[in-house]
């Protein structure tokens, strides 16, 4: 039977157009191995919480994947610039960022920043780190022991932020006004000078990640833990009580919890992210690494890619809902 | 707290820690020398590495670098009037007119002297301070902080060589660039035109290099010849002769040791300020504050003995109350928690050994550093003596790599280059760089502090007025330039 040209000549584009498209098609995702440096983008200076935890975890992982991870701290608009940079980067697997959460919503949703922090491929969790408050115990300056008391403030309770950039600012304004005590934040105390402030009684408040460093002031007496933003007590810090205790169940959301998320590009394809994802699992599953990452107070506690993406839309969902509030902060 | 001396004493004899301080401290020097590059850049890229050491080794890497870094910084101030690191820019206005009469040598030694003898001070006060220093540090809160600041800010008239008009132009600049970005008590984003490169406002180390480095480079370029207008001085006794004149001038290094420890102590004020508040002052309290800018070796003594002292005082306030002075505090302090060692008040009595390792550390590498650099001081001042076409070349290569390693922004290169231009417009029009430096170190920090002593005070301006510190800083403001004019006449 003879084949109509015509339809030879179909047959041929569709072959052509077929091995064109196994060309291009990523390889499965047993087949990607990377090639070259990973690079994670550390939208903080070194030294601080994200970018210890990357530097380990880059460590396990450069193992894990027979290439180098490279940490590259991109300091500055409270972690903006990983997010800024990551939305440029090509999605190839070679860059990734751990990015600060819920302080990155703020910029979305509150300052209307792009990009949409949905779009990017999420792969798992860095790690949570917990805020807590704590009060001033200066004589003579109001004292604060528990939530329920400070509702029966009779004016503005003085609560320091460092600013409007980073996670402190959302998880500060959102649990205020989760308890509905009346408060003042006063903004632009650099993060050490809120340690100072509240020694000094210059603030009543403030809220801080649960890590030893910020609880210095407590260890001395100058301060008290009023509050820990967890769903139950944290394992390394049991003398604090949680806001559930408090009656406060709103108070217990993951959506409060500082929590650094890893992600890739937007569009990075599915057998690039497996991959990574897969490298992450077991990064977090290295029990001495976790011992040492947690030794600063951080919480390692794996989350599928599912569950961050999850995670992301609740957070950027709690923030839309006190956009109003956090607006009166944002010029 | 003094049983663990002897037990860090027993650690540095050790051969590894030995050699464990030297590679520090070279690293130090090299990267001090380096504009845009410092210690902050050699303590980040080495942290990772130190993850598995010992303690004790990587606190004594870490103080190696941290104690040469300084002086490191002071030898590109004094010998390319470009500071290593933003601490040492005030180094630049007396370190390199010395350098162009042909006593780089001298300059050098000077600085060298200053730096391990401020170091001592600070670390004298810290160990007699470290168990009472409490009310020091809580002393300070931001009425007392914009006192400090302003009273930086006040002197930008008497350091306005030649023009007194130029010279509050100048400063007035300096403050408006210090107010790009946002301003975080009010919320307010200002002059970025739309940037998120300029959130954060114009950085610090560009600004220092572009000013400096770029802006002599073209003034280099333009003018041709060498740095050394006269015949060179370069032996080692020059070097030596500028250590001794630290003895000579012993008012102005305590002095300036103690303002450097002061401000180590606060939180939050930043390292660049201290040189800047110690060189002004030094200038108000001098018989002959005309002299300054022109190579009066007072100049760097104020600026590099409170830039090292400075550490002292940080680590002061970081390992007693476990508040980083500084990023590199910070960087410590990760190493010391990585390593199951908490900061704060039990550190001082669970584990003094510690903070003795931290301060011999500190010692020896700032000892080491000093006499590297005296015996290298007659070497280095050959530099002055290279045609300038040479010296820009590699100048500009090494401060515009320099700057884009730190932070990998295209942006950073751009800023150096534009303030590279204002720099060498100003030079070439006669305006001082000295108040552009100082409106801009101190301009934002005077609003921060004055917006939140406001807003902590419910709106009153009293809050200004209420503590004895307060007084005494005003009053000083006030009185030292009256003295300081009385003896002149």
């Amino acid at each position: 039977m003879r084949i109509p040209k015509t339809l030879s000549n179909v047959c041929l584009v569709v072959l052509m157009a077929g091995a064109l498209a196994l060309a291009v098609t990523p390889a499965s995702a047993a087949d990607w191995k990377p090639s070259k440096p990973i690079t994670i983008l550390v939208g903080f200076s070194v030294g601080g919480a994200m970018d210890t935890a990357a530097r380990l975890q880059g460590e396990v992982m450069s193992k894990l994947l027979g290439v180098p991870v490279v940490i590259r701290n991109v300091p500055g608009a409270g972690g903006r610039n990983s997010v800024s940079i990551l939305n440029r980067s090509k999605p190839d697997g070679y860059t990734m960022a751990a990015i600060n959460l819920p302080g990155q919503a703020v910029n979305q949703v509150a300052r209307g920043m792009k990009p949409d922090l949905r779009s990017f491929t999420w792969i798992g969790r860095q790690v949570s780190n917990p805020y807590f408050m704590q009060a001033t115990t200066k004589k003579g300056k109001d004292q604060w022991t528990s939530l329920k008391q400070m509702k029966t403030a009779k004016k503005p309770i003085k609560a320091g932020i460092t600013g409007t950039g980073g996670n402190t600012f959302p998880i500060s304004v959102i649990t205020a006004n989760l308890v509905g005590f009346p408060v003042e934040f006063i903004a632009g105390f650099k993060g050490p000078e809120l340690i100072t402030g509240i020694i000094r009684g210059d603030i009543t408040i403030t809220n801080l990640p649960l890590t030893k460093r910020w609880t210095t002031a407590i260890q001395s007496g100058d301060a008290k833990a009023v509050v820990v933003y967890l769903p139950k007590r944290h394992p390394k810090f049991p003398d604090i009580p949680t806001g559930v205790e408090q009656g406060f169940p709103a108070l217990g959301s993951a959506s409060l919890v500082g929590q650094n998320l890893y992600a890739l590009p937007p569009k990075t394809p599915d057998n690039i992210a497996s991959v990574v994802e897969a490298a992450l699992v077991k990064v977090n599953n290295d029990a001495a690494l976790k011992e040492r990452i947690e030794a600063n107070g951080n919480i390692v506690a794996p989350l599928s890619k599912q569950n961050t993406t999850k995670l992301i839309s609740d957070m950027i969902a709690l923030v839309g809902d006190n956009t109003p509030l956090l607006k009166k902060y944002i010029k | 707290m003094f049983e663990g001396f002897g037990g860090a004493l027993v650690t540095i004899s050790e051969p590894h820690v030995i050699l464990t301080l030297c590679v520090g401290s070279i690293i130090g020097l090299i990267f001090g020398a380096v504009p845009g590059l410092g210690g902050i850049l050699a303590m980040s890229m080495l942290l990772p590495f130190t993850f598995t050491w010992d303690a004790i080794t990587a606190v004594y890497l870490f103080s190696g670098i941290m104690g040469a870094s300084s002086f490191g910084g002071s030898v590109s101030a004094i010998l390319l009037n470009t500071p290593g690191t933003p601490v040492n820019a005030a180094t630049c206005f007396d370190g390199y007119p010395m350098a162009q009469r042909g006593e780089a040598a001298r300059a050098l030694g000077l600085s060298a002297g200053a730096c391990l003898l401020g170091a001592l001070f600070g670390l004298v006060i810290l160990a007699l301070l470290i168990q009472v220093m409490r009310p020091l540090v809580i002393a300070f809160g931001h009425p007392e902080i914009f006192w400090l600041v302003v009273f930086g800010l006040v002197t930008t008239a008497t350091v306005s060589q030649g023009s007194l008009l130029n010279g509050l132009i100048a400063g007035g600049v300096g403050i408006l660039l210090s107010l790009v970005g946002l301003n975080e008590p009010t919320g307010l984003i200002r002059y970025t035109m739309g940037s998120e490169y300029l959130w954060d406002g114009i950085p610090l180390i560009p600004f220092f290099v572009g000013l400096f480095a770029i802006g002599e480079l073209i003034n280099y370029s333009a003018q041709g010849g060498t740095i050394a207008r006269d015949n060179i001085q370069a032996s080692i006794r020059g070097a030596w002769q500028g250590v001794m004149e630290n003895f000579r001038y012993v008012v102005c290094l305590l002095r300036s040791s103690s303002i450097g420890t002061l401000v180590g102590i606060i939180p939050g004020v930043g390292g660049e300020t201290a040189n800047l508040i110690a060189y002004t002052v030094a200038v108000q309290a001098s018989k002959d504050p005309g002299s300054f800018g022109t190579g009066n070796p007072e100049g760097v003594i104020a600026s590099e003995a409170a830039n090292d002292s400075k550490d002292g005082g940080a680590l002061l306030t970081t390992l007693s109350f476990g508040i980083p002075g500084s990023l590199a505090m910070a960087l410590l302090l990760s190493i010391f928690i990585m390593h199951g060692v908490s900061p704060g008040p039990q550190l001082i009595l669970d584990k003094p050994i510690f903070i003795w390792t931290l301060l011999n550390g500190y010692v020896v590498s700032n000892a080491f550093a000093s006499i590297v650099g005296l015996l290298a001081a007659r070497y280095l001042a050959i530099i002055t003596r290279v045609p300038v076409y040479y010296l820009s070349a590699i100048i500009a290569v090494v401060s515009l790599s320099g700057t884009y390693i730190l932070r990998e922004n295209i942006w950073d290169v751009v800023l150096v280059v534009l303030l590279g231009i204002l720099g060498f417009g100003m030079r070439r029009a006669g305006v001082p760089v000295l108040p552009l430096v100082i409106g801009f170190v101190l301009g934002n920090l005077a609003e921060n502090s004055f917006l939140l002593t406001v807003r902590i005070h419910d709106g009153s301006y009293l809050g200004f007025f209420d503590s004895v510190i307060s007084w005494i800083l005003i009053l000083t403001m006030v009185v030292v330039p009256l003295i300081a004019r009385l003896r002149t006449r």
